[in-house]
């Protein structure tokens, strides 16, 4: 009960509730005892951080975050293997883009130029000729996804432990459809480098070009990798799958389960 | 998204408060905490703890003022975390972790590292009284924090009168102060203050 009255009191002062005498009475005690001032500096801290309702409200969404599990650490990539490895992926894009497509789709005589390059030329691919079929098809579908073009060939993960590389497709390979089935090949490597990732955790996911947030996005379709060691103790992948995709470019991005990020990034095309 | 993109981001997200955002960055950034505590001894549930004591550290900092980044934010953000890790170890032992404090100095005319750590740990300490409470008793203070009406209190907590709820808030406000004075951060926060007077 003293507590109880002594809490009042307290609070009372604080907000400045007292009388001119109460308050007199309340400072002549507090200048002599510390229990008293020890009190008053704890509910002073109580009211004033546990009163930010913004606060209180970050505290319990932190704790929410992290009950849950992160994704486990993937150790730091070695920079040289993947710079060889983009510089290998660029070349082959290169060399592929400049060679004529093997096509047997009609292409059509008169084709509108389009308002704008459908995909701008980057650094490591070309660009698709303006009178090509592609070129007449919808453009919104074929333009590049900002979030997932730059990845295209990289390795983001700065920390992981998982280094990996498509080598089919090479970004922006056209695909065929047939009866409005395309069938899509892949195939590429990856390599663990320490013991957080499993080979298992490896995703294949495809995308649109229209996510525009690969962490909130849903992806089109799962593709099942085959994986096998090879001598090196790298591990190949490779997956096939025949789907209906309008035309429009796509994303396949290699990711691992649970981590919201991709790992490497291709793309390819779909064309009729 | 490109790193500058990024980094706006997640300064966005903590000033915010933003579940989402701080989500993606405890995804992106735990594996580097964790490998710092883990290098020096500690476990993942000290990472967690560092991660959120960052987190408040730099939310109070926001409410503040601005921050202006000179490094990205995941290089600012592990220096905030190598900073309190390397305090609490010392604090823990006389053992004295040396950790370059290069990245700390860039942010030093920016951040009072010390007081924003000792809020921290202040805020953290409260929180962790208050989740030992009953959630009858913490619901009931959350409700007086945050000065709901007390009308609304008692149509809330279906309590039948004003002055059943004012004797239980002052008997709920008490249990917390214990469990505030138990706490070991509290002792070494005042004996902080008491060095500092």
């Amino acid at each position: 009960m003293k507590n109880m009255e002594e809490s009042e009191l307290i609070e009372r002062y604080i907000a400045n509730d007292l009388t001119e005498e109460e308050r007199m009475v309340f400072e002549i005690r507090l200048s002599a005892d510390d229990n008293l001032r020890e009190l008053l500096r704890i509910h002073q801290l109580v009211d004033q951080e546990l009163g930010d309702e913004k606060q209180l409200k970050l505290l319990n969404d932190l704790n929410d975050i992290t009950s849950k599990p992160y994704n486990k650490g993937l150790s730091r990539v070695a920079k040289g293997a993947v710079a060889v490895v983009c510089l290998l992926v660029s070349a082959w894009c290169i060399r592929y883009m400049l060679t004529p497509p093997d096509t047997q789709t009609p292409v059509p005589e008169s084709v509108p130029q389009p308002a704008e390059p459908l995909l701008p030329a980057k650094s490591d691919s070309a660009t698709i000729a303006p009178n090509s079929p592609i070129a007449a098809l919808n453009s919104s579908d074929f333009r590049p996804n900002p979030s997932l073009d730059g990845l295209i060939g990289t390795v983001v993960r700065g920390n992981g432990s998982i280094e990996a590389s498509f080598v089919k497709p090479v970004p922006n390979t056209r695909l065929l459809t047939q009866s409005g089935y395309a069938r899509l090949s892949t195939e590429g490597f990856f390599r663990i480098n320490d013991g957080t990732a499993k080979q298992d955790d490896i995703r294949l996911l495809v995308f649109s070009n229209r996510d525009t947030d690969f962490s909130a996005g849903k992806s089109l379709l799962s593709m099942n990798p085959v994986i096998k060691k090879d001598s090196n103790d790298d591990f190949l992948f490779s997956a096939s799958v025949s789907t209906r995709l309008k035309p429009g470019l796509y994303y396949i991005v290699l990711t691992e389960a649970g981590f919201n990020e991709p790992i490497t990034v291709t793309s390819f095309l779909i064309t009729q | 998204m490109q790193q500058g993109d990024r980094d706006y981001e997640w300064l966005e997200a903590v000033r915010s408060g933003d579940k989402k955002g701080l989500t993606r960055l405890y995804q992106y950034i735990m594996p580097s905490i964790v490998k710092l505590v883990v290098r020096y001894g500690g476990t993942e549930e000290h990472a967690r703890d560092l991660f959120q004591d960052a987190i408040l550290i730099l939310y109070k900092k926001l409410q503040q003022s601005e921050i202006t980044l000179t490094s990205s934010f995941s290089t600012f953000f592990i220096a905030i975390c190598r900073n309190l890790w390397a305090n609490h170890l010392k604090k823990k032992s006389n053992n004295h972790v040396t950790f370059s404090d290069e990245v700390k100095s860039m942010y030093d005319d920016q951040l009072d590292w010390h007081e924003l750590e000792e809020k921290s740990l202040q805020v953290r300490m409260l929180y962790k009284a208050m989740s030992k409470l009953g959630d009858d008793c913490r619901q009931l203070l959350e409700l007086f924090f945050l000065k709901v009406p007390m009308d609304e209190i008692m149509a809330r907590m279906k309590y039948g009168s004003y002055e059943y709820v004012r004797r239980r808030k002052f008997m709920c406000k008490n249990k917390l102060i214990e469990f505030i004075k138990k706490d070991p951060s509290y002792k070494e926060l005042t004996e902080n203050q008491n060095k500092e007077l």
